[in-house]
């Protein structure tokens, strides 16, 4: 089946991700707070209060002391499975409601 | 330009889930009608890619780093309602399991790189795929990344002036219009957008020729 070669451009990217590895800098404003409290002289009330509402399962696609690389490929198959998944789930879930 | 939690404050956040909700609802309607056997590799296929190239930073100078976002090849080669609903399941994913971007600012979040991008995306298409195919395409994933850049800077921008205390103090995103407008969309003008143009040329050229060899084989063993 033809389908398969649709993994081909999973694969390319998967090949490239350790490029977003290779920064430290952090994207326009998402900034540790530390970096208002420089600029600033103080943290706003609502950010201090405000971050993380929710804790997520794997903050910053970094599993603790595992290897940073092993992590974020750890993490990008994660969000491959999730996404398929899901999908799929919906396409089932649509075929019993017809 | 994922807005994490604690940098929008709940005067703005709390509207953009009701204006969001509504396009949610519509957008998984068209989903709906568009998933089936055929088109669901395909979709899940694009959205992955999107959660790929969102990993993968490159640094700009000045200190920042930024990456293409994925939403204007989806939309141009489905639907931009669909583009929207899948952009929107990869930034929930990114912000509930690994804390890239907020849940309070998801809302936000799926307006602009998912809604705002697909659509300008779309209709730039739209517009000049009569001239070039393959400028029309480089174009449209400019925009839509731009476009994108441009509505998170006017929702951050704002945070000082709909939210401070007595003394004029922010309580939330601290730096206004005439900062974030530029920082923001002058790095996607120049670098992520370019990122976003080829990414967009590259995949849609991938995809439509995939899919034609694949209507071709139907046709051959029909």
């Amino acid at each position: 089946m033809k389908l398969r070669y649709l993994l081909i451009p999973i694969l390319i990217l998967l090949v490239l991700i350790p490029v977003g590895l290779l920064t430290e800098n952090p994207a326009w404003g998402e900034w540790d707070l530390s970096y208002f409290e420089k600029v600033l002289g103080f943290v706003p009330e609502g950010m201090e209060k405000g971050k993380e509402i929710v804790k997520p399962v794997i903050p910053d696609y970094s599993l603790g002391d595992k290897n940073p690389l092993i992590s974020y490929y750890l993490s990008a198959i994660l969000g491959i499975v999730m996404i398929f998944g899901i999908f799929w789930g919906m396409k089932v879930f649509l075929k019993n409601e017809r | 330009m994922h807005i994490p939690d604690g940098y929008l404050s709940p005067i703005t956040y709390i509207p953009s889930y009701a204006v969001a909700v509504p396009l949610f609802a519509y957008g998984l309607k068209k989903l709906k009608q568009e998933l089936s056997e055929e088109t669901l590799p395909f979709i899940a296929t694009l959205t992955a890619l999107s959660f790929l190239v969102m990993m993968i930073n490159i640094p700009i100078p000045g200190g920042t780093s930024g990456h293409a976002i994925g939403a204007a090849a989806i939309a141009i080669l489905f639907d931009p309602w669909i583009s929207f609903i899948c952009l929107s399941l990869v930034l929930l994913i990114q912000s509930l399991i690994f804390g890239d971007g907020g849940i309070t600012a998801w809302a936000v979040n799926s307006i602009s790189m998912g809604f705002v991008a697909s659509f300008s995306a779309y209709y730039s298409y739209k517009f000049l795929k009569r001239f070039n195919k393959g400028i029309a395409l480089f174009i449209s994933g400019w925009v839509s990344i731009v476009t994108a850049s441009f509505v998170i800077a006017l929702f951050l921008g704002i945070q000082p002036i709909v939210a401070h205390d007595s003394e004029g103090k922010p309580l939330f995103f601290p730096f206004d219009l005439s900062i974030t407008i530029p920082a923001l969309v002058f790095s996607h003008m120049v670098y992520f957008g370019v990122v976003e143009g080829i990414y967009t040329v590259l995949v849609v050229k991938f995809v439509e020729k995939l899919k034609l060899s694949l209507t071709k084989g139907v046709q051959n063993e029909a």
